[in-house]
């Protein structure tokens, strides 16, 4: 079995690949659930996976940072279900890698317990159809989830992103901010929402979505969507897409900067602050190269 | 080093703003221009430094010699051309560090590169100096600044690119007392041969710390009078009305540019 290099040092790796899976770590499976409480920092890695469920538990206490890397060459979907109990805290981050033009579906649905704390870290840098769900309920008061995405278009790339949050308890917390970019003639087509029922006061729910367009034919669409049914609380979406401000651009040239350099300035506004956040050297870099190919195989410079 | 703006002629919009002004700066001088809100004076600055907004109707703006008003924004600043702009945009997601990198980089020979060492040192020095707190370097460049602070990284970024001309457009509003000192501090400090200056301002208080070597009243789109410190106080005190009477000059509605309304047919005669 074939994994890519940069994954030989890591070592907390789990591989799900054709129709078998490898444990190189401390994870536990059991009852097909794939315990990953014990484990600091773990690398899933996903390739052309034949079984479609993948779940993940993280117990009580319990503090872990996963990175999945999916890599997919036909036509895959994938069902994820990941728990958090009391107090656990996660961070995963998620990057999908197909190098050829392929479907990918990804439905992902995360349950808080209460007091635990999720952080969703996507990087959409793939090409081909991809359709991403993430379902998120917060179930245990002071949940809190904080989602950041990064989504690079090019060519005929089509991502379909759906976000749902669900506080159903008190005190519970959600973010999500979205960082788009389309060009040639992809298309981004997020559905971003936000839900509070009835009875769970001090909640806060906030969304920012904001987009560039680096083409004539690229398309961004953007519904950010706040369901709110109760008063005590705190709740804010919004959108903001367009093409390079021309204002902007303006500032930089008089400073010198050519307008290549301007242009690639402005986006890479829109890429750095995700990447810094990323702390496995590693991935950084595999996610920086990812970027800056993607920007420089299309015709935006 | 000089610049000079000969007769120059500049519309937005068809509408006439600069006309006929005339106007040049040698190495090491500073000048102020003055006047009433609409008459021009921000126009002149932006016009030199290229922005696309507005239209050379006649006229040139020279560089030590060679004519700049067909090079493009970028071009006009890496020969020496520096805007500090009334409002300075921000740029999200970009560092200052990252950004005034950038501006001297491109600055530099083919194949060379900034040694950031000595940058980084540079960059700390200057953010002190202005008192701009240590954490400027890695602050998204003019987002969440205050007013003055947008100023001063203004005069920062003019530090360390080290143009041959600046224009600093109002540097001076949204400073406080203090910040107006401090920028007006390093400001002179910049001052040397290598350096000339146009301060483009309504109060005497920016040029109580930047002393000009000329001043000029700016109305109706020309420069109407020049002279010294003397022209600041009477400014502050009396206003504009006593220069309009002294010369003459009366208000007018912003003068259109011709427009071609089309042409006719016509016909051949046998």
């Amino acid at each position: 079995m074939k994994i890519p290099t940069y994954l030989d040092t890591k070592n907390q790796v789990v591989i799900f690949k054709d129709n078998e899976w490898i444990n190189k770590s401390i994870a536990v499976l059991k009852d097909d659930f794939l315990d990953v409480s014990e484990t600091e920092t773990l690398f899933i890695y996903v390739e052309d996976y034949l079984k479609e469920n993948i779940n993940l538990n993280l117990k009580e206490k319990a503090k872990t940072t996963i990175y999945m890397i999916f890599k997919t060459s036909v036509p895959k979907h994938y069902e994820i279900k990941i728990n958090l109990d009391q107090n656990a805290e996660l961070d995963v981050f998620s990057v999908v890698r197909n190098v050829e033009k392929t479907q990918l579906t990804i439905n992902r649905k995360f349950e808080l317990a209460k007091s635990s704390n999720l952080k969703i870290r996507n990087a959409l840098l793939n090409m081909g159809e991809t359709s991403l769900n993430d379902s998120v309920n917060l179930n245990g008061e002071k949940a809190e989830v904080n989602m950041d995405l990064l989504n690079v278009g090019s060519y005929n790339d089509i991502f379909k992103v759906n976000q749902d949050v669900s506080h159903k308890a008190k005190w519970t917390v959600s973010n999500i901010t979205n960082s788009l970019i389309s060009n040639s003639n992809s298309k981004l087509d997020y559905s971003v929402s936000g839900r509070i029922f009835k009875g769970n006061e001090h909640s806060s729910c906030r969304q920012t979505n904001k987009g560039i367009i680096l083409s004539e034919y690229g398309d961004i669409g953007v519904i950010p969507k706040l369901f709110i049914d109760e008063y005590n609380v705190e709740a804010s979406h919004g959108a903001a897409i367009g093409q390079i401000d021309e204002e902007q651009l303006y500032y930089l040239l008089s400073r010198g900067l050519t307008e290549t350099e301007a242009r690639s300035l402005i986006i890479s506004g829109y890429t750095k602050p995700f990447v810094a956040n990323i702390v496995d050297e590693d991935i950084k870099e595999l996610v920086e190269r990812q970027i800056l190919k993607r920007i420089n195989e299309a015709d935006i410079l | 080093m000089i610049l000079e703006i000969k007769d120059l002629y500049v519309s937005v919009e068809d509408n006439i703003i600069l006309q006929g002004v005339n106007l040049t700066v040698k190495g090491g001088e500073t000048h102020a221009i003055m006047g009433p809100n609409g008459t021009g004076k921000s126009t002149l600055a932006s016009i030199c430094m290229g922005h696309p907004k507005y239209k050379i109707e006649s006229g040139d703006i020279l560089l030590d010699g060679e004519s700049i008003i067909n090079k493009t924004v970028d071009e006009r600043s890496r020969m020496g051309i520096f805007l500090a702009m009334q409002n300075p945009t921000e740029v999200p997601g970009v560092t200052n560090f990252d950004f005034v990198k950038a501006a001297l980089q491109t600055r530099m020979e083919e194949g060379k590169h900034l040694r950031v060492g000595k940058f980084i040192l540079e960059f700390e020095k200057a953010s002190e100096n202005l008192k701009m707190g240590k954490g400027l370097a890695h602050r998204f460049l003019n987002q969440g600044f205050s007013g003055g602070e947008k100023k001063r990284n203004e005069i920062l970024q003019m530090q360390l690119i080290k143009p041959k001309f600046a224009f600093l457009d109002e540097i001076d509003s949204g400073l406080d007392v203090d910040a107006l000192r401090i920028v007006g501090e390093n400001v002179t400090n910049q001052k040397s041969s290598d350096l000339g200056l146009v301060l483009i301002t309504h109060y005497q208080r920016l040029l109580d710390y930047i002393v000009p070597d000329y001043v000029h009243i700016m109305i109706n789109g020309m420069i109407v009078k020049t002279g010294g410190k003397d022209l600041i106080e009477k400014i502050d005190s009396e206003g504009y009305d006593w220069v309009k009477t002294e010369l003459g000059i009366t208000d007018f509605d912003v003068r259109k540019a011709p427009v071609s309304l089309g042409t006719c047919p016509s016909k051949s005669l046998k």
